[in-house]
């Protein structure tokens, strides 16, 4: 059977990277837009470890600012190398998009 | 007050304001992430950001083991896998810090149990002494980790395998620990004043401590 949250892990940590990129925003915010996207099943369980992970290969860094609903919330911004990494991420994955869409025309 | 004091003292009045299931819950994962390899700075960064999380959650009435997922372990171990571990000389201290810890208390039981109490008088040490501090160590490790593990409650069948684990890892202790001062050879291994040597190991364990948090 096809693991369909394997090949969800694999992009997750480029689309969240995308996202930061557009503006500067927070866990659950990343979540909502995730899940505008498409992307089904995300919780912010999901998304934390992730931006735990990116944290620490420094292609994010974060701050802690007020939240209006109470304790202070962690926002997150990209780094230099985090900016390069997205943009190598959504070439990479256009390439790879556009292959499978062939495959599957010719299927067709 | 260093960075990881200030943090610890900020999440635990953070604490206060959860209900009493997201504060348990929080608890768990602190305990477990803390028995890890983690940085305590990262630990507690974690801490706060989960009960930043849980507050939210609280706010906007949902449940906080809805945001996290049902299963905690697997969410804790992923952010083991990909939070800032320590670094070996942040290890070696640690177990410098312990062996301290150890050593003050068997110290002070043998002083003690030796009557050499009276700032003249004089402690000699045999090789089982030296063994007992490094076996406190192990047991106490040993033990943290069982209890760090089984803050998730465990499946019946672990249940009595941790039993059994946990059962010998107490009888261990109970009969090692005569069993330390009657194996090993009567040797005089060294004689000691015993208060000045209570004084520096008190004072080098302050001196670990306050360089274990500097370098978090």
């Amino acid at each position: 059977m096809f693991d369909r949250a394997q090949l969800m892990k694999g992009t997750l940590e480029g689309c969240i990277l995308l996202i930061i990129g557009r503006e500067t925003t927070y866990g659950y915010e990343i979540m909502e837009r995730l899940i505008q996207y498409g992307f089904c099943g995300i919780r912010e369980g999901t998304i934390y470890p992730l931006l735990v992970r990116l944290e620490k290969k420094n292609l994010i860094t974060s701050e802690y600012r007020v939240s209006p609903l109470g304790p202070s919330r962690k926002y997150y911004h990209l780094t230099d190398s985090g900016r390069k990494t997205a943009e190598e991420f959504a070439e990479a994955w256009k390439a790879v998009s556009s292959a499978v869409e062939r495959i599957l025309v010719e299927e067709e | 007050m260093s960075e990881l004091s200030q943090l610890r003292t900020e999440n635990n009045e953070l604490e206060k304001k959860l209900t009493k299931e997201n504060s348990d819950l929080i608890t768990r994962m602190y305990f477990y992430l803390l028995s890890s390899n983690l940085k305590e700075l990262e630990v507690e960064t974690i801490r706060k950001d989960l009960t930043g999380m849980a507050l939210e959650a609280q706010q906007r009435g949902e449940r906080f083991s809805d945001a996290v997922g049902e299963d905690y372990k697997q969410f804790c171990d992923e952010l083991i896998a990909n939070g800032r571990t320590k670094s070996i000389p942040a290890k070696i201290l640690e177990v410098i810090e312990l062996c301290l810890y150890a050593g003050i208390v068997l110290l002070i039981v043998e002083m003690i149990t030796a009557g050499s109490l009276d700032l003249t008088s004089t402690l000699t040490l045999t090789p089982a002494f030296f063994a007992l501090i490094l076996f406190a160590v192990i047991c106490g490790t040993i033990v943290l980790w069982i209890l760090s593990r089984a803050v998730w409650g465990l499946p019946e069948k672990d249940r009595w395998k941790n039993r059994c684990i946990a059962g010998t890892a107490a009888g261990i202790i109970l009969i090692g620990i005569p069993l330390f001062t009657v194996i090993l050879p009567k040797t005089e291994l060294i004689t000691i004043h015993p208060w000045p040597v209570l004084a520096a190991a008190v004072v080098l364990l302050i001196a670990v401590i306050l360089i274990r948090q500097r370098t978090e």
